[in-house]
């Protein structure tokens, strides 16, 4: 009886062994890679090219993918112009009025209900680092300064900004 | 002060203001009036893909191709030998037996560009490939280790004009037929001192205005300047920002009034529509016109840069055609497509000369940017007829036209009355090169010797040297 309790014990603590469940992927599940902020803009010093600037403006805006062909279209009609931060506005304004698919930019009163807030994000959105104290200040106070400006021309000036063509 | 001589000294400062000099990029003093320009405004037109000399100098037509008989197949540029084919190869494809009608040619009142202007006949191309051409066309210099897919490396004649002659960034314009062959990275160099900052505004209307542009562009939304001020004011701090790091990027240099002068005009292009562009300044593709219906880079290339002039009345303005270029494989439509561009030629100084403020007061130059091979390839196109490459010696045979209007001033008054006409230049003693081209352009502007000083053309002569 107190062999067969052992050969009982063993089995169960092998069995157990053998039992251990297996952890699996699950192969639909996407994310986005963690992306570390720079610490500064001087850490940026390679140029984008008018493809990767324009997806990544895009992804921006729009909170989206942008398709390569499409990239490859409106790449096409940035270089044909020669004043190229010009051909940026122009570009900008036109995804600005999009309607479908929209650009996601905060309204007007909430970039105003915390300017802070929209200043850092917006930081952090085109030039993936956080303002430095200066920064948020200008733009604090520019804001606040001007109380008819849009959230929009906000986002246009960091869309078209020589900061926001490196990486 | 007493009331005269308050009025005596506010006279004195007011003159003084009006003469006063005023300071170039490039540092040295250049008076008001605009200096000693002797044209107000100089078209310059790389034309055309590659042509082979024995098509547009010898007349040859079909004769290298077992067919008898010379003939001209650009009556615009060249004065009638053997005149126009009977052949009917070229022509079409809507009215098939006739050639594309005669807008400047003999028999008109305008007069072809040989016989209104001086024809360098047998001129070295300093390159057998097109980017090598176009790069000596507006670097004056063989430029032998500039890279494909690369901005010039020596400065270009926009740059030169711009920083010299003191030209805005709307006085100085390249209409470029296409996006590829790199043609859009031409509009300026990146050599110190030079660059971007002195570079000339740019279009490809095929693509500007085309699908792409009609997609990305042609919807852009209204902001109010007062928004814009706000943008370009945020815009300007983040970039001085970044500029303290040293990674500053120059731009054209439009300023904010001809920035927004060129959106408008990109705004009044779209709402024209590219199809209503190009007939109403290509009347031949209009409906029951030989070319109707037809685009394409050269014809868009000529109708924007009309619509570029009208809008900005640029001092510079350089455009390029290559259609011919299909000679590769075609020489059919190589053919068809000298006869057309002959024709956009014919059409451009017509408008030139028919509109203030370029009437009388312009000089256009044509320069093919290479010629073509002396024997073909083995490629037979649907007439049977054999194709040509460019990479021999017959590649650097090319030629070159200056023509100008009646209120030209100083030697190129002078000399271009004295030779009208004439051609220059023979098989056995050719005489200038393409390259050439820049110092001309730049005496035409008064600023040649300030070219030749930066130590970057190859050459020391400019066409009028050679008359």
């Amino acid at each position: 009886m107190k062999k067969l309790f052992i050969y009982l014990a063993v089995s169960i603590f092998i069995f157990s062994l053998g039992c251990k469940k297996k952890e699996t992927k699950d192969p639909n599940l996407y994310q986005v890679n963690t992306v570390d902020l720079y610490h500064s803009s001087a850490d940026k010093t390679k140029r984008k090219t008018l493809d990767i600037y324009i997806s990544v403006m895009y992804s921006n805006l729009f909170q989206l993918g942008m398709s390569p062909a499409e990239v490859a279209k409106a790449s096409d009609a940035l270089y044909s112009i020669g004043d190229k931060q010009l051909g940026m506005e122009v570009l900008v304004s036109n995804f600005l009025n999009d309607v479908s698919p929209q650009v996601q930019i905060p309204t007007n009163t909430e970039m105003r209900g915390d300017i802070d807030k929209f200043i850092e994000d917006a930081y952090i959105r085109f030039l993936i680092r956080r303002p430095t104290e200066a920064e948020k200040t200008y733009f604090r106070n520019f804001i606040t300064a001007n109380p008819n400006l849009e959230a929009q021309m906000v986002y246009m000036a960091f869309a078209t900004c020589n900061e926001y063509q490196f990486y | 002060m007493k009331r005269k001589d308050f009025l005596k000294t506010a006279g004195i400062a007011a003159a003084g203001a009006i003469a006063a000099p005023y300071i170039l990029p490039s540092g040295r003093l250049f008076a008001q009036s605009g200096g000693n320009h002797m044209a107000k405004h100089v078209i310059y037109v790389m034309f055309a893909g590659g042509v082979r000399h024995q098509e547009v100098i010898d007349q040859s037509y079909l004769t290298e191709q077992g067919a008898s008989g010379a003939h001209n197949l650009m009556q615009n540029m060249f004065n009638f030998v053997g005149g126009t084919p009977n052949n009917t190869v070229i022509y079409g494809p809507s009215t098939p037996n006739a050639p594309i009608n005669n807008v400047i040619g003999q028999g008109t009142s305008f007069g072809s560009i040989e016989s209104q202007g001086v024809t360098f006949a047998e001129t070295n191309a300093a390159s057998r490939g097109h980017y090598g051409g176009f790069n000596s066309l507006i670097q004056g210099n063989q430029a032998a280790s500039q890279g494909l897919a690369n901005k010039p490396i020596n400065p270009t004649i926009f740059e030169y004009l711009r920083k010299h002659a003191g030209f805005s960034a709307t006085d100085v314009w390249f209409i470029g037929n296409t996006i590829a062959n790199s043609v859009p990275l031409l509009n300026h160099s990146e050599y110190p001192g030079f660059g971007a900052e002195y570079g000339a505004n740019f279009f490809a209307p095929s693509t500007t205005f085309g699908n792409s542009g009609q997609q990305y562009l042609s919807d852009a939304k209204f902001h109010p300047e007062e928004q814009l001020d706000y943008m370009r004011y945020m815009r300007t701090f983040l970039d001085n920002q970044f500029d303290n790091y040293g990674a500053a990027l120059k731009q054209i240099g439009n300023t904010k009034d001809e920035s927004e002068k060129i959106k408008e005009f990109m705004r009044e292009m779209f709402t024209k529509g590219i199809n209503n562009v190009i007939n109403t300044n290509v009347p031949e593709t209009q409906p029951g016109g030989q070319l109707a219906g037809q685009g394409g880079g050269d014809i868009s290339a000529l109708a924007y840069s009309i619509e570029v002039m009208k809008k900005f009345e640029p001092k510079f303005l350089t455009l390029n055609f290559s259609s011919v270029d299909v000679c590769h494989g075609n020489y059919t439509s190589y053919l068809k497509n000298l006869h057309t561009c002959d024709y956009l030629i014919g059409e451009l100084w017509k408008w030139i000369q028919s509109t203030p403020p370029f009437k009388d007061e312009t000089i256009m130059i044509l320069s093919p940017e290479c010629g073509r091979n002396l024997n073909p390839n083995p490629i037979k196109d649907q007439n049977n007829f054999l194709s040509y490459d460019h990479s021999d010696n017959n590649a650097l045979r090319v030629f070159t036209q200056i023509v100008g209007g009646a209120n030209i001033s100083g030697i190129a008054q002078s000399k271009l009355n004295a030779q009208k006409g004439n051609r220059i230049g023979t098989p056995t003693n050719p005489v200038a090169n393409i390259k050439d081209n820049v110092l001309t352009i730049g005496e035409i502007f008064g600023v040649r010797n300030l070219i030749e000083a930066d130590g970057r053309v190859t050459t020391s002569n400019s066409l009028f040297d050679y008359m």
